[in-house]
Order: C-alpha cells, then structure tokens, then sequence
C-alpha cells in the first residue's frame, strides 16, 4: 500500500514527522502502509481505500500525545481522534479524508477509579464496556454498567457521541460527571469540580464555577478527551425486564400516545425500545432466513415473519428497576396502559423460549451486561450498514410520520425497512438502518444516495440527525441552518480560537477553521 | 384476591392506567420496605479501586476478552452463526478447528471479512494474535 500523504504535506515534511514521532512513542506503535489495514471501513458505502490514512500513532499517556500535538501544529497534520474506533455503522476507526493521520487511543486503557461511595468510575478513552464490566465483576462491585448494544464499544467514545444504552442511566452524556481534555495547543484542561487543584468533588458535580464546557468537547473537535468521569447505578434490589408485542403496524400510534406519558413521568424508567419485526429478525438470523426475493420484504410477509417468531410486528422491550413492592405495582401500571391496545402481549422472564437470543440479549443490556448479539444483524445483507437517527417528538402523530416517510425512502431504493422506534424523556428516535453488500457496487451507490435522501427529507420535515457516518456528516450540519447558520459559524469561531490550524480531527461535524485550505468534500 | 389501583399521570389528563397486582406487590408494607432499602443502602464491602491496567497474556484470556462474545458456544453469536450458516454448523464454532490455518485465522482478524471487522494492532498485537491462532486451533 503506497503512503497516501496529508493533503498540503510534502513528503520530506511527513517522513521527518514520522521519525519525531517514533521517538515519542516508540517505533511499534506508529503503524505505515499495508500495517494500515486494520484502519480501513469495510462496511460503508464507500470503497475502504477511500479513506485511507497516512499514518496510525497510538500514543500511551497524555504526555505522548502532548508531544505529538507539538509535532502536527509544527507539520499541520490533521489528526483523527478515536478511542475504541468501534463504531462502523459511522465510520470505524477510519477518518473523513484519506492522508489524514489516526491518533489512536487504545493503548490509554485504564480504569482509573472505581468508587463505589459516589457511585462513579474515571476511566481513559481505550476503556471498553467488556473491560469495565469485567473489572467490576472481579472486583465484586456493587455497580451497574450502562453499555452500548455491541459491548465492545468505548466507555469514553460512545458518550461523545451523545450514544446510549438501556438501563434508566442510558444517556451517557448526561450521566457523565467531569472530562480531562487536551487542547490542540497541548493545554490540558479539567472540567467543572475538576479545575480546583485538589477537588473532592470531581465525579460528584458537574458544573464547578463559571461556562460549563463539556458539552463542547463531545461529537466535534475542539479537544481530545483523555479521561472522563460516568455515574453509575447501583444494583437495585428488583430488575424486571418485560417485553410488549403488537399485531398491527398501525399500532403504532396508539402505542406512541401511551409511551408519552409513562415516560415523562418516568413509570417508564429506562428507553423504551421498540423493535419493528425486521429488526428483530435481524438480530436472529440473516435476510436469506426470510426471503428469497431481492425484492424488499413486503408487510405481508413481515407478518408471517412475525407469527413465525411469535412476536409482533412492534415489540417494544423495557424493564422496572427499585424495590420489589415498587416493580411491582410499577409494572402493573405499565401493563394496564400497555395492554389497551387490542391484540397485545406481555412477556416476562420465562416466556419466550430459552435460546431466544432476541430476548436473552435485551434482557441483558437493561441490566448493563455488554454482549455482541445485536451485531448479528451485520449478517443481513453482506455486511454493510449505515445507521440515521432521525428525531421526533413523543407521540403518535410523528411517529407515524417518521415511520411511513423511513419505510418508503428505504423500500424506494430497494432496501429492506429495518427500523426501531427509542422512546426518549421527550422524544424519540427513528432509528433506521440501511443494510448492503459493499461487494455490490449498485447496492453500495443505492446505500449512498439513500443515505443522502433519509437525512434531507427528516430534516425537510423537521426531523433532526443525531449523528452520521463519516461521509453524511456535512449533509446533516448542512440540516442545522437556522439564523443564517449560526450554529455552523460559533463551531467556526471555536475553532479558529483554540485550533486555527486545523490538527483536531478537521471536519468532524463539518467543522473546520477559516483558514483550511484543503478538500472538505467527501 | 385483584386489587387494581388508578394512576392519573401528569400532563395527559386522558390518559388513566389501570393497574392490577396481587395484593401483595400493590399494597405498601411499611416494614418489608425498610428492610429492602435498608439492605440496599448498605455501605458498600468494595473500597474504592484505582488504576487497573490491562494485559491479556494467554491465548485464552485473550480470545475471551475479544473473540468469544461472537464466537463462542450458544445463543446470539454473530459469528457462530454466519459461519454455520456459511459453512455447516460443524464450522460454526472456530475453537478446536484445526482446518484452520494460523495464517488465515491472522489475516481475518488484521483485515477483516465481510461480515467480520478487522482488529488493530493496538487491541490485539502481533504476539498476541500468534496466540490466539494457537489457541483457536488446538484441541477442545
């Protein structure tokens, strides 16, 4: 594999670059040419070597990577920043342009503090759920983890990502409490309690005193986070995890204008998932399971599909956590509401057969038990998957207009509709996937244009994009121009003032300073 | 005996839930409740830990952390599956196959295949992954 060079770097410049950097951090853990492959997306829309980066450096401590940051602004290489590099559905561990250098933070992979008093772990930006959640195993913690679907997701990445998982601690943003960030200029800077020099109160309160930054540092590039602090839930007492199943897609509305109210008042503790069947079944086994047909899968048959699998065609998955008297009369609340619609049905621990997988896997995931079975759905069509996140307000109306308006852009460029409805405090997420065969260059240049489509027309309708793959990320900033833009020109004014070269993962969220002279396209 | 009780939620005047239990769950028992809170609030057994470095030394401490939750037996494992699927349920499990060449179980993990993401350097290093062949190749 020939060395693709940053866009503006000459090669004399990389290569002494290059030899700086090995001295930093040793000559293994700088990663060239064909040891670059591990670093390459093979389940986007576009071809892996799209994006090939010129170099992968994994720097051990923040002292290595302050050094380094002295060598990019010195050579203006553009670094992108990743920690578990496990999100493919965005992107993986690639970058947005090829010649882009990786700063990989695997090898940053401790866990820094486990408090069971407050509640909290501070841990760097290589930890992942599987090692969190083994290492309060071992140690006998009394503490819940909240992880992603896949458990090999970063503990640190994921909430910066504003990601989530399924207990009532699900959004891990906001159970975040304290972030250590470095600067592009190698300043390092501690967050809320934590800029007091000998802070108690670091992963106990977020705010501190003065402009409370964190929410700067996440889904953008105006820092690198190297630690980060997360609440954590005790063990309740009682866990009772349930399952609600629905005949109809049309319940959909009903079901919508029940869910409202059970969470704003929070009877409905955790996010209430509601997998549409092809969701479902896609976590059990891939598309050529159901169908012969290149054909999207039609509703009539998703309803034997869903007979087949005794489930509905929606199955919304919860759980009430507190003491036992409390689950229980919570859950009978729930049920009551839940089951107006006619044709529903409940499921408890013991209903659905042993090996359920679908079942046994969400089961855990409300409990904070990483595992890999949701990835199943990879399996359903070749590997490729690009996931949108569509939002709307809590209730039927939006719900059913999300629905209809994912079902038939998708179905339009001859892709299954693979959805799930995450009933939110307020809102809800139309998560929608969009499954290929990258080997099937019609199907990845459909996935492409399907992609572009499902953002422009949520947001056309006033449906907002959570987050996006690499490629879709201006499309979606593209979405946020209210005022004359003037989200997108105070990320500009951020950017200008703390990284004017542009070194920090330039263009993550269509953010680049003024002075960026190179493609932004991508 | 059912007691049901009625809950009028919040902003949504329409909306009335009924909920039925056995008297037991529905009822609030003043001295059970004291117990269960008390016994969960009890101070925790496990001090605070602090700094816990990583290192998976053997090929099976290393195939655990990062191969079985889509490899191994049961349920809900997205690599046993397709690999069954693909191959014959006889292949769906890669511990103990032996038709496997070191190389090939190498070269899947750096690149990845189709389905399988590749794995970096940084997660799993050369010495490691020469373990992990070794381990997924021998004998169950």
């Amino acid at each position: 594999m020939a060395t693709t060079l940053p866009e503006g770097v000459s090669s004399s410049d990389f290569d002494q670059a290059i030899r700086e950097i090995r001295k930093i951090v040793g000559d293994e853990w700088v990663f060239l040419d064909s040891e670059l492959s591990p670093y390459l997306d093979h389940m986007s829309a576009v071809p892996p070597e799209y994006r090939t980066p010129s170099a992968a450096l994994a720097p051990a401590n923040v002292e290595e990577t302050q050094a380094i940051l002295k060598i990019a602004n010195r050579f203006s290489l553009p670094l992108w920043t990743y920690g578990n590099g496990k999100n493919w559905a965005y992107g993986g561990p690639t970058p947005l342009h090829a010649g882009y250098l990786v700063l990989d933070l695997k090898r940053m992979n401790r866990i820094l503090e486990v408090n069971e008093d407050s509640g909290y772990v501070l841990v760097e930006p290589g930890v992942s759920y599987f090692q969190l959640y083994q290492h309060l195993q071992d140690i006998g913690s009394n503490l819940w983890i909240d992880c992603a679907a896949p458990g090999w997701g970063g503990v640190i990445g994921n909430a910066l990502e504003h990601g989530a998982g399924y207990t009532p601690y699900a959004d891990h943003y906001v159970m975040s409490c304290g972030m250590e960030v470095l600067l592009a200029d190698g300043e390092l800077v501690r967050t809320g309690m934590g800029a007091m020099p000998g802070s108690k109160a670091w992963q106990q309160f977020k705010y501190g005193y003065g402009p409370t930054l964190d929410g700067m540092f996440t889904q953008g590039n105006f820092g690198i986070v190297t630690k980060m602090g997360f609440w954590m839930m005790p063990k309740p007492p009682a866990y009772k995890p349930f399952m609600f199943s629905y005949e109809k897609e049309s319940d959909l509305h009903a079901i919508m204008e029940i869910l409202r109210p059970l969470k704003m008042n929070m009877v409905w503790q955790n996010g209430a998932v509601g997998e549409h069947i092809g969701y479902s079944a896609s976590v059990l086994g891939p598309r050529s399971d159901y169908t012969d047909s290149s054909a999207p899968i039609t509703d009539a048959r998703w309803q034997e599909i869903a007979h087949d699998l005794n489930l509905g065609i929606w199955n919304f998955y919860g759980a009430c956590y507190g003491l036992p008297a409390n689950v229980e009369m919570q859950f009978g609340a729930l049920k009551g509401a839940m089951t107006s619609i006619p044709g529903a049905r409940v499921w408890l621990e013991g209903d659905r057969e042993p090996d359920d997988a679908g079942w046994n896997y969400r089961a855990k995931l409300m409990q904070g038990i990483p595992n890999m079975t949701e990835f199943n759905l990879v399996n359903w069509d070749g590997g490729g998957h690009l996931n949108f996140s569509p939002m709307g307000p809590m209730g039927g109306d939006h719900a059913v207009k999300l629905y209809n308006m994912m079902k038939e852009i998708t179905n339009g460029y001859g892709f299954d509709h693979l959805t799930e409805m995450v009933g939110t405090f307020r809102g809800f997420i139309a998560l929608t996937m969009v499954m290929f065969d990258p080997r099937d260059e019609d199907a990845a240049k459909r996935a492409d244009a399907c992609s572009v489509d499902i953002i422009q027309k949520a947001a056309a309708a006033g449906y907002g994009e959570l987050k996006a793959n690499l490629r879709y990320m201006n499309t979606v900033m593209g979405s946020y121009t209210g005022n004359d833009s003037g989200l997108h020109k105070v990320n500009q004014k951020i950017k200008d003032a703390l990284d004017p070269v542009g070194i920090l993962s330039p263009g993550k969220s269509d953010i680049w300073p003024s002075s960026w002279k190179h493609s932004r396209a991508n | 005996m059912k007691r049901c009780i009625t809950l009028a939620l919040g902003t949504s005047l329409a909306l009335l839930l009924t909920a039925c239990g056995d008297d037991q769950s529905a009822e609030y028992k003043e001295g059970a409740d004291a117990e269960t809170m008390a016994s969960a609030m009890k101070p925790p057994s496990v001090p605070a830990s602090e700094r816990v470095d990583v290192s998976y030394e053997t090929g099976e401490e290393i195939f655990t952390h990062y191969c079985v939750q889509c490899h191994g037996e049961g349920e809900g494992k997205p690599g046993a599956t397709m690999l069954g699927i693909k191959h014959g349920e006889d292949k769906a499990i890669i511990k103990g196959r032996d038709d496997l060449p070191a190389i090939y179980i190498k070269t899947v993990v750096r690149d990845g295949l189709l389905e399988m993401p590749p794995f970096r350097f940084t997660e799993i290093s050369d010495e490691q992954l020469d373990l992990v062949a070794e381990y997924v190749r021998s004998p169950n």
